[in-house]
């Protein structure tokens, strides 16, 4: 395209607006940097044709092959929502080891383990490398000429009846994305991951105004943490496992974990205390009445909120929560003697009908501890709202089933996420998904919902494409992570496309003034050089003869992310509501145990099953591999004549599934807890097969004020089916099958100070 | 002859220092207050060092390749002093977590007992084993008391399923059936940077920082340091001797309140890597 025409194009500012809006930089209102009249059109000073040759082509075989020389390249996690910086090592050609970026602020040089097994995901053997469509009831490889056609005769014209469904995302894959459905004119968007814990930001927002608050873990003296697994799978474990390590420095910080079954967080706890599921609120409520009897706390809450508290019973609460009168005033007392301290609500607390008045209860003692402002802290403002990052829920994934059940949609899209392995069976989410005429896949591997899609389109790994994304919990407010592609492709060139690349194409089919960029990288590029006026220190040119965009490219492909201007806000103001706890309920008799479907740090929420890495890698708690399991307490399985290994049926009033029972004294004795992960009944080699998904088996609970499935509310009986089966797994090391047989028999290998010595030790040092 | 040698240089050969003239003795440092459990270092591992993955029934048979893993305890921590923790049915000090592998010790009881001599001491303070050597009889994994010498049963590398092999690390060898294997202390790393730093005109000098070990350089909790043992300001060599722990001395005297400490120093074998207690609030 000439320069002139681009100026034609952009004779009007209107024009430009919508430019920028394509770019997925349409501002929210208040800091219109880069639109409206008279700025310097940023677009215009470059020329098209030059600025697609600026774009260092990293695939550039010379750049790669250096025989024996290694070579890193800046990118970012795409295994959870996370975000971490990566460097990725590459010699002759080939990515080898992925290392935590040492300059990005969410991961600051390291990686947890799904991380580094990204690896095996780029490389894994069961990716798709064809195009499928679905011919006479069979997906069948077709010819990308073929799957192009096709895709738009389905996604290429304007279908108010388009559902699309996607998992966490942002940055330019969401604008792209928003951009294609404005195109298209569908208002069906929907968003849905597993474990962004969509409650706790809307108690969070309701309360704080903000749905994901900074949170400084390393500043808290105490922090008591109903069931937020920070370590784990909580929002940003490497960010908070940093933080952590901050907080255990001396003057160390002390760490009360309240949940029924323990997590990796729990485990590390200083005191851990099993709670009977679905009364963490009623404790956190307890604890609020305790504070409000003295006037420093219950000055900070209005007399409605004062007026709720009035009534507890800590002796009821203690029996309703299985945690002892004088644990509670334990507690009491650890939460006044330390500040500030911080208070978490994490999902074994909301996943309950009542899960955001737990949260409310929960968070409420941040505010009579006057935590706000000091361990948890306001979001900057960040324009560019289409960039920003959306997590989705259960809820978006019950309209998207409810909508194909109405038949409101005729084509279904589903890109980055797996509702048919997913959604527990009451939602019907396989049987709605079949009423959708056309359905369309953007995918890797072949999951569950691939396998039951028409169309299918194999994409690239996220270290083969261009891509920029956000945090989803930030530690710079504003940080948008780059990825670029480190290698050529695995399979080839005519394998696998970049998602960002097909949907590009489809929408020029659509709307004309998307053919202005030729690829996506172009547009991705472009819109990073228009956005180098808001950006904190934008990279210069530094080598003599570099034009500033050379610089400017060079300078953030090596940094591996841009710092959007954010501007300050104001501190949090509380805004408080009364509690509004239900009574607990006592046991159910025909489902006496309480089922925790927990989400392993590693498969995570059965996105990683197929990576041999992870799987081998054993559970943190239980020391399992390649497996699913039921946790159960050792006094409950003794009365119940169990031991590791023996096959049960565990059945809810939904469905019921069989697995092997894993003796473990880190849960509530009417608990049982399954892991996430398994279960899969497609998703290549090393995922199909294996183990169970309790999921399936969840009855159809939502939480009341957010329409959220109730993840934790599910009661189930349990019957024996056999003896011992093949389960395995490593205690300490040695391998056997009783896990509570594991100690270290004397031998310290494990040695324990308490932290006054510790403390004590430190300031010699 | 070489008898004669022995005992002609007794008293030099007895003499408890290793290889004096050597810059290097490689350390590591392992903190039981930061660590998590995660295993972020176990996979980390698996990715640099071309572990194999052996399937659930191999695993099951002890025949995991993981050369570092964690080892996860429930036991009442020394000097608890709540009533309740003892009395209760669950473990409210939570897990006992270490990351265990091979502590290159250094008088290393694998070593004199390999037939072929393919398990060695190198002047650097590495435990190292000569794959070309390994006839695998299995007399060292045998003999290591931490249980850390894994031995290849079978030629996993064959069932490797492209394109997976592409992410093999061309740095080291991928073993094939009948050797044994175990950590190296990221030895590839090691030497890259030596090279490195030779090129750069200094022989003797590795700055500190300049290797990471793959465990260390992915540990989220920054628990694990490594680095040179004869370098005085390196951030391990401090920390050892900050925590009153020393190599070449029989028997470290637990100094009170001093958090360092090497596991099964009991068996005078010198491991190189250096634990810090765990530590609980035993007020919470
Ligand atoms: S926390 Fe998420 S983004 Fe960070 S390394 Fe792990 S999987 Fe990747
Ligand atoms: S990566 Fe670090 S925190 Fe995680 S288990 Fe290993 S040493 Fe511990």
């Amino acid at each position: 395209m000439k320069q002139d025409k681009v100026d034609d194009k952009l004779a009007s500012d209107c024009t430009r607006r919508t430019f920028l809006k394509a770019m997925g930089l349409g501002s929210a209102g208040s800091a219109l940097v880069l639109s409206g009249c008279g700025d310097t059109d940023i677009v215009n000073e470059v020329d098209i044709e030059v600025r697609k040759e600026l774009v260092l082509p990293n695939v550039d075989p010379q750049d790669f092959v250096r025989p024996g020389v290694e070579m890193y390249y800046a990118s970012t996690c795409r295994q959870c929502p996370a975000g971490c910086g990566v460097h990725t090592r590459i010699r002759e050609g080939r990515a080898l080891k992925l290392e935590g970026n040492p300059v990005s602020s969410v991961n600051k040089g390291s990686l947890c383990m799904m991380g580094q097994a990204g690896l095996q995901g780029h490389y894994n053997p069961d990716r798709l490398t064809k195009p499928m469509v679905r011919k006479g009831g069979k997906l069948v490889e077709v010819s990308w000429d073929e799957a192009e056609d096709t895709l738009i005769k389905v996604m290429g014209r304007k279908n108010s009846k388009l559902a699309w469904l996607n998992g966490a995302t942002s940055g330019h894959h969401a604008a792209l994305i928003g951009a294609y459905l404005d195109a298209v004119g569908s208002k069906n968007h929907f968003v849905f991951d597993t474990l962004p814990p969509a409650v706790g930001h809307a108690a969070n927002e309701k309360m704080f105004s903000n749905a994901v608050p900074k949170l400084a873990l390393d500043k808290a003296k105490l922090i008591v943490s109903f069931g937020a697994d920070f370590l784990g799978t909580w929002m940003s474990p490497v960010q908070f496992a940093k933080q952590y390590a901050d907080f255990r420095n001396a003057p160390r910080g002390t760490l009360v974990q309240i949940e029924p079954k323990m997590t990796l967080t729990g485990a590390n706890a200083d005191r851990w205390l099993p709670i009977r599921p679905g009364t963490e609120g009623h404790l956190a409520l307890a604890l609020a009445s305790l504070l409000a009897q003295d006037a420093k706390y219950a000055g900070r809450v209005s007399s409605d909120v004062l007026a709720s508290l009035k009534d507890v019973d800590i002796e009821a609460v203690a029996k309703a929560t299985d945690i002892s009168a004088e644990r509670i005033h334990k507690l009491h007392h650890l939460l006044t003697s330390h500040a500030p301290s911080l208070v978490l609500s994490g999902s074994s607390a909301e996943g309950f009908e009542h899960g955001s008045q737990a949260a409310n209860a929960i968070l409420l003692l941040n505010v009579m501890l006057d935590n706000v402002g000091k361990t948890i802290l306001p979001r900057e403002e960040v324009d560019f709202p289409d960039l920003h990052p959306q997590l989705g829920g259960w809820a978006q994934l019950k309209s998207f089933v409810d909508g194909l059940n109405h038949g409101d949609f005729d084509t279904a899209v589903v890109f980055g996420t797996n509702p048919i392995y997913q959604a527990p069976d009451f939602m019907g989410a396989d049987k709605a998904f079949a009423k959708a005429k056309t359905k369309v896949s953007f995918s890797m591997f072949p999951d569950e919902t691939t396998m039951a899609s028409d169309v299918v389109i194999p994409i690239h790994s996220p270290l083969e494409e261009w891509n920029t994304s956000m945090p989803a919990y930030a530690v710079e407010d504003g940080q948008l992570n780059l990825q670029q592609p480190v290698m050529n492709p695995v399979f080839g060139d005519d394998s696998t496309r970049a998602f960002g690349d097909v949907l590009l194409t489809l929408l020029q089919n659509i709307d004309a003034q998307f053919k202005r960029w030729d690829s996506y990288q172009t547009y991705v590029t472009d819109a990073l050089l228009t956005m180098r006026p808001v950006l904190v220190n934008p990279p210069r040119a530094t080598v003599p003869g570099q034009t500033p965009e050379e610089g400017f490219k060079q300078g953030i492909l090596s940094t591996g992310f841009v710092q959007l201007k954010s501007k300050k806000s104001k501190p949090i103001v509380a805004k408080l509501e009364p509690v509004d706890l239900p009574t607990a309920t006592g046991d159910d008799a025909k489902f006496p145990f309480h089922l925790v479907p927990s989400p392993r740090a590693g498969l995570w929420d059965g996105r990683h099953a197929n990576l041999p890495w992870l799987q081998e890698l054993p559970d943190q708690l239980t020391e399992v591999v390649w497996d699913s399991w039921v946790e159960m307490h050792p006094k409950t399985a003794e009365s119940m004549g169990l031991i590791t290994g023996d096959v049960v049926n565990v059945k809810s009033s939904s469905g019921s599934l069989t697995a092997k029972v894993v003796v473990f004294p880190g849960i509530h004795k009417n608990t049982i807890a399954i892991p996430l992960g398994q279960g899969h009944t497609e998703y290549g080699r090393y995922a199909k097969g294996i183990g169970v998904n309790p999921y399936k088996i969840l009855n159809a609970k939502f939480d009341k004020q957010t329409g959220e499935l109730a993840t934790h509310a599910t009661q189930v009986a349990i019957t024996k089916v056999e003896n011992r089966g093949d389960l395995v797994t490593f205690a300490h090391g040695d391998l056997v099958l009783e896990s509570n047989t594991s100690t270290q028999a004397g031998r310290e290998i494990v040695k324990t100070v308490t932290a006054e010595q510790f403390n004590r030790e430190e300031k010699e040092v | 002859m070489a008898l004669k040698r022995m005992l002609e240089n007794w008293s030099d050969l007895r003499k408890r220092d290793y290889y004096e003239d050597e810059p290097y003795m490689w350390g590591m440092s392992i903190d039981l207050n930061k660590c998590t459990g995660c295993g972020s270092c176990v996979t980390a591992c698996y990715a640099e060092n071309n572990l194999p993955v052996v399937g659930k029934e191999r695993c099951g048979s002890g025949h995991a390749m993981h050369w570092m893993r964690i080892e996860r305890y429930w036991e009442e921590p020394e000097g608890e002093t709540d009533i309740d923790i003892e009395q209760s049915d669950y473990p409210e000090r939570g897990a006992h977590y270490t990351p265990m592998m091979c502590q290159q010790c250094n008088h290393a009881p694998c070593e004199p007992v390999c037939p072929v001599a393919a398990t060695y001491h190198t002047p650097d303070g590495l435990n190292a084993q000569v794959y070309n050597r390994c006839v695998g009889s299995r007399y060292c994994g045998n003999n290591c008391p931490y249980k850390v010498r894994y031995f290849n049963f079978f030629d996993f590398s064959k069932d490797i399923p492209a394109p997976l092999e592409m992410q093999l690390n061309p740095d080291l060898s991928v073993r094939s059936k009948g050797v044994m294997e175990k950590c190296t202390f990221c030895v590839q790393r090691i030497r890259s940077a030596k090279d490195k730093a030779e090129d750069a005109g200094h022989r003797d000098y590795i700055e500190d920082g300049a290797v990471k070990t793959a465990c260390q350089q992915t540990c989220p909790t920054e628990a694990i340091v490594f680095g040179n043992l004869k370098d005085d300001d390196s951030k391990v060599k401090t920390l050892w001797a900050e925590h009153e722990v020393e190599l070449n001395r029989h028997e470290q005297e637990k100094v009170e309140d001093a958090r360092g400490y090497r596991v099964l120093e009991e068996l005078n074998v010198e491991p190189s890597v250096m634990y810090l207690d765990r530590v609980r609030d035993t007020e919470a």
